[in-house]
Parts: structure tokens; C-alpha cells; sequence
């Protein structure tokens, strides 16, 4: 694979995933964190609280679009490149509740030339996470860093 | 609702190699540098598995959620992970709030969050979010 091939695949798409938000999964995720604030466990007390279900805590939500790896690695010729991450950031639109089905598909938005010790390029990849109302939940900005010199 | 401009910091339970396999489970994560420290020592050189960084990712997003009065108040943030998590690890949150903006039905809140072990206070992710509270709900301090 090279970074020509990398460079053909701007403004390219991954699949589109879907999942569903499971609740086991959410308790799950909160209590290996010992987390506090009931909303993230305890369904009675989300609802008290004017919520749907359990809240996805964001690592959680956060995680479901870690499944796109996979995908990400064989759309955009990533498998075998010399790469590391280079930062991740989130923007949440809507909150995510057990029993929520989401979709969603990661897009290879921008390629920049970085300045460093060795020759690199920062590739920005966009996901967009939809809930079954059609709304957008979330969508994330993911960096990745690859060498040119490979 | 009250909106500190430097929010208590919260101290994290101990990490553990149960608790990182448990976040794993949870989130459909077979990384074997989260559950086979062999691995991790063979490929990398890691003296023990790595906690995955949704578990920082997790206990900051609570961190943020409680300081918005909701995870909905969080209207965006970043994270940049700085120094590997090993079990045994304990790490504690703190945030600051660096300017407030009325944008007049919500108010903005832009802050800094950093992660840090306790002893020694080795900084292992820095985040920075923007906290949106409806102006209803703030009563500022």
C-alpha cells in the first residue's frame, strides 16, 4: 500500500455500521469504571431524571465508533502504513440511551502535510453517529499521522 | 444549578487488570494489549497491559457531565492522551473553567481537564471541553 493510494481515497467512505445500545453493555461499562452518578447504571433513576433509559456515559459512545477500525484500515489502505493517532475529538448533538440504534459511516475529510523530523501527513477522518430518529448524535474527528519515509 | 469555575477534583478507584478486561467486555475491545500482558511485553515492551483510553475517556466524560449538570450540557470536547495507564495506577481529574460566554438563553463554558497519577502527578491525558448550560439552570458563583 502507499500514500498515493491513501490520497485517492479523500472524500471516500467507509460502510455504514449500525448497532444497538445495549443496556447490560452501559451497566457493564459503568461499574468497571466505578462510575457515580446513577443516570450511567440505574434505569429508575435516569427516567426520575427526565431521561429515556440509562445515559451512554461518553467513553462509551465513543467506543462504538472504535468498531470502524476494521473498516477504516481496509477503505483507506491503512493496513502495513507506518502510522500513529494524533488526537481524537468529539462533538455531541444528542444523548445516546439504552435501546438506542445508531448508525453511522467515517469519511476521510482532509489530508495535510505535517513538519517534523521525518516526512508525515496528518489524515482527518470524520464519523457521523445517527440515532433512529434520524438525528446526529455525535460526530468525531479522528487524526491520523502517517510517515512518508516508509 | 451552580457552575464552579474549578470544579472539586475527582480521584478514580485504583486501575486493575479486572476492571480493564471488564471495560473490554464492555466495549467489544480485543486489543491483547488490554488483556495479555505477555503480548504487551513481547511487542512493545510494556512492563504490564495498558488501560485502554476509554477508560480515561469514561471517567472524564462523568467528570464533565457532573460539572454541566448532565452529559447533555457537554456540547463538545477533545482529548489528547499524553503517558500510558497500567494497573495499579491511580489517577485523579481536575478541571478549571478558562472563560464563560452568555450567549443569552444558554451559557458557555469553556474548560481544561487534566489527568494525573496520584504520586508523582505524571499527567497522562489532557482534555478540553465546552460546557453549554441552560441559562435557566446557572446560577454562577
Amino acid at each position: 500500500m502507499s500514500i498515493a493510494q491513501i490520497h485517492q481515497s479523500l472524500g471516500c467512505a467507509t460502510p455504514a455500521f449500525n448497532c444497538v445500545v445495549e443496556r447490560v453493555k452501559l451497566i457493564e461499562f459503568a461499574q468497571a469504571l466505578h462510575l457515580r452518578n446513577p443516570i450511567y447504571f440505574d434505569r429508575a433513576a435516569a427516567i426520575e431524571r427526565g431521561y429515556r433509559d440509562i445515559i451512554a456515559c461518553p467513553g462509551y459512545v465513543n467506543s462504538i465508533t472504535l468498531g470502524l477500525r476494521g473498516a477504516k484500515k481496509e477503505r483507506f489502505y491503512l493496513a502495513g502504513i507506518d502510522a500513529i493517532a494524533g488526537g481524537m475529538s468529539w462533538n455531541y448533538h444528542a444523548t445516546v440511551c439504552a435501546g438506542d440504534e445508531l448508525s453511522g459511516r467515517c469519511i476521510l475529510a482532509r489530508i495535510t502535510e505535517k513538519v517534523g523530523k521525518r516526512p508525515m501527513e496528518a489524515l482527518e477522518f470524520e464519523t457521523t453517529v445517527a440515532n433512529q430518529f434520524g438525528e446526529t448524535v455525535m460526530t468525531v474527528t479522528e487524526t491520523t499521522i502517517v510517515f512518508r519515509d516508509r | 444549578m451552580t457552575v464552579r469555575k474549578d470544579r472539586p477534583p475527582l480521584v478514580c478507584p485504583v486501575v486493575t487488570s479486572v476492571d480493564i478486561a471488564w471495560v473490554c467486555v464492555a466495549t467489544s475491545d480485543p486489543n491483547p494489549l488490554h488483556l495479555d500482558r505477555d503480548f504487551a511485553n513481547e511487542t512493545r515492551g510494556y512492563k504490564d497491559v495498558v488501560a485502554p483510553g476509554t477508560m480515561l475517556i469514561g471517567w472524564i466524560g462523568e467528570y464533565l457531565g457532573d460539572w454541566a449538570g448532565g452529559p447533555e450540557n457537554v456540547a463538545n470536547w477533545s482529548i489528547r492522551f499524553t503517558s500510558p495507564v497500567w494497573p495499579k495506577d491511580q489517577i485523579t481529574i481536575s478541571g478549571r473553567e478558562i472563560n464563560r460566554v452568555d450567549l443569552g438563553r444558554d451559557t458557555e463554558i469553556s474548560c481544561e481537564v487534566t489527568a494525573a497519577k496520584v504520586g508523582g502527578g505524571e499527567i497522562v491525558a489532557r482534555a478540553s471541553a465546552t460546557l453549554r448550560i441552560p441559562f435557566n439552570d446557572l446560577i454562577s458563583d
